[in-house]
């Protein structure tokens, strides 16, 4: 009798942890057709970053208005500019590139994704980070 | 009978037997010691701004390393904050004529602060002279550290 009690009180209990787990991951995703604002960032890496979300086909809803939207990104972006010295001795003009971006959900305040990007003498500058950016974005929206 | 002199000495050698375990006591009380069981995982943790924007190299180090902990944006929800600084030394003429190399050096620091008891529970600094990928690798640097701080306190 008491071995039947504990077993049912642990499968209850396992499926109690089972579905307080489940009900984290919706937390944790970003679900198609979500509506993104865009933080404004460091030399206009926002506007490379909307234009990379819409070349790459990322599934997600940029708005304009932050009360408008679910999840929100902010970031850095950074460029070095090729030195006379990077020109002269290593022959190279192409920029050094580094970004870095986080997507928070606006009703819970957690982070759901990051990712930095860098790209060393980068051939299309800003483009390249967002464009990186944006493509590990979508893969992980479609992975969910 | 005891002279003086001999006298102050005995003296001397019980005040010096004495105060060494006292000293050594105060050391170890002195010492920079972490809580056990400091951060658990699962906790919420609030990335404060850096310069450079440097956090948000962090928070994407915590999902590449896969740090078992949630980053939060709004510090009242948080249970552990982080706070730091971070430095760029770009390379120079000198560094890419003689090592050819055209990569940065990155330094950073951090702490992370229980929010309700106000103790420092982790600490790390990392300095890359010649690094890789820039803010990214230090930023992972960072993160793999922490998570081994999380990782073996479970």
């Amino acid at each position: 009798m008491l071995h039947r009690v504990l077993l049912s009180a642990s499968t209850v209990g396992l499926l109690l942890i089972g579905s307080s787990l489940h009900a984290q991951d919706p937390g944790k995703s970003i679900p198609r057709g979500a509506k993104v604002f865009i933080a404004q960032m460091e030399d206009g890496f926002a506007d490379y970053l909307s234009n990379a979300i819409q070349k790459k086909k990322v599934p997600i809803l940029v708005v304009k208005d932050k009360s408008d939207a679910q999840f929100e990104i902010t970031g850095h972006s950074e460029s070095v500019k090729a030195s006379a010295a990077k020109k002269l001795i290593m022959s190279n003009f192409h920029s050094d590139e580094q970004a870095s971006i986080s997507i928070a959900n606006l009703s819970s305040g957690e982070v759901v994704y990051a990712y930095s990007a860098n790209k060393k003498s980068s051939a299309h500058g800003k483009q390249t980070t967002a464009e990186a950016c944006a493509k590990h974005l979508k893969e992980f929206i479609e992975k969910k | 009978m005891m002279r003086l002199p001999t006298l102050a000495l005995a003296f001397a050698l019980v005040v010096f037997v004495n105060g060494g375990p006292a000293n050594a006591q105060d050391k170890d009380e002195n010492t920079l010691t972490f809580p056990e069981r400091a951060i658990p995982a699962g906790a919420r943790i609030y990335v404060a701004p850096m310069n450079n924007g440097f956090e948000t190299y962090v928070i994407a180090g915590f999902q590449e390393k896969k740090v078992p902990l949630t980053v939060v944006t709004i510090r009242d929800r948080a249970d552990f904050e982080m706070t730091g600084v971070s430095e760029t030394d770009k390379a120079g003429w000198a560094k890419m004529l003689f090592l050819k190399s055209s990569s940065s050096a990155e330094t950073a620091s951090i702490k992370i602060v229980n929010l309700k008891t106000g103790d420092v529970v982790f600490g790390y600094s990392v300095n890359k002279g010649n690094s890789a990928r820039g803010k990214q690798s230090a930023g992972e640097a960072v993160a793999k550290h922490l998570k081994e701080k999380v990782d073996s306190r479970q």
